[in-house]
């Protein structure tokens, strides 16, 4: 687990109410690349679970990952891995099966399995560039991706 | 069917005319949206029924997502999805600057991984996709057909 907390841009202590907007600072880019390679250190260092055994039912790609990060405790590479499963999900709107349930069309297994596949190479070979370039583009990401690596720091 | 001039990068992939492309690439032709929308559809309608293949033996050494891509295509004589060409040159450039970039591909991820993963991405991006949203792609991308993989189409009945 990493204990190291960047604080180069020190944040607001959470306020209630505030919206994400205000609480994501502009980052310089250096400090946004140095706490994309940690990430990336970090997601490359986390072991894709082996032992999976249950079928977990969905109707949405979103809707699947998030209950794998439940039943197996992992944040799962959200810069990449997510944008994927909200890309897959946006690209059926239209579709003559859309209306189907997703599982119906792909089975859990194979499902969970293209989740997993798709995570272990973001994982192994995504360079910390490409990520602090996406996390630049969009706000929403710093604090997202801030309380995996940073967790609440101690009030001085 | 027309040889188009090479002028594409890195796309030897979509040289030969197919039903789904423009052929004349002198100039940029502003396609209406009807008619990209029915070619989004047969194009869809077509990937939709095409089988993914079971009985996979080899194992195929890669440098890279594109460079197995290719080499798939031509094994099993099947063209991959617009969705699935674009996703595997994302990934590719997504190592751009990683430790491990200067790494042999099929070093990090098991070539047998890495074509089942194709192929477990390409049943989502055949069976699921939505012609509209193609469409809306295809619109978005002035590259697009570069990433459409020539096709045999059925003669078409209208011109």
């Amino acid at each position: 687990m990493v204990s190291i907390v960047v604080t180069m841009n020190p944040r607001p202590s959470d306020d209630s109410g505030s919206s994400k907007a205000e609480i994501s600072v502009v980052e310089d880019e250096d400090s946004l690349l140095m706490r994309a390679e940690m990430y990336k250190d970090y997601m490359r260092r986390l072991p894709i679970p082996t032992n999976r055994g249950s079928l977990i039912p969905f109707t949405s790609w979103v809707g699947l990952i998030n209950s794998i990060k439940e039943l197996y405790g992992q944040p799962l590479y959200i810069t990449f891995t997510n944008v994927l499963l909200q890309r897959w999900d946006h690209s059926r709107f239209g579709s003559d099966s859309e209306d189907q349930c997703l599982d119906s069309i792909i089975h859990p297994s194979r499902a969970e399995a293209t989740i997993w596949l798709v995570e272990e190479i973001l994982r192994l070979t995504s360079s910390h560039f490409q990520i602090a370039r996406l996390w630049g583009s969009d706000p929403m990401y710093h604090s997202f991706i801030d309380s995996i690596i940073n967790p609440e720091p101690p009030r001085t | 069917m027309n040889p188009l001039p090479p002028d594409d990068s890195g796309s030897s992939e979509a040289e030969i005319s197919d039903a789904f492309s423009p052929v004349d690439r002198s100039h940029r032709v502003v396609e209406d949206e009807d008619s990209l929308l029915m070619r989004a559809e047969m194009y869809q309608d077509y990937m939709k029924r095409l089988p993914i293949p079971t009985n996979r033996g080899s194992v195929i050494p890669f440098r890279s997502w594109v460079g197995l891509s290719n080499s798939i295509k031509e094994l099993y004589g099947q063209p991959l999805h617009y969705l699935t060409n674009v996703l595997l040159q994302r990934w590719d450039q997504s190592r751009i600057g990683s430790d491990s970039e200067d790494q042999c591909l099929d070093s990090i991820i098991h070539p047998s991984k890495a074509e089942a993963t194709i192929w477990l991405v390409e049943e989502i991006h055949r069976l699921t996709s939505s012609h509209h949203q193609i469409a809306r792609l295809w619109g978005s991308d002035p590259m697009y057909h570069s990433f459409i993989d020539s096709i045999i189409p059925e003669p078409p009945s209208r011109t």
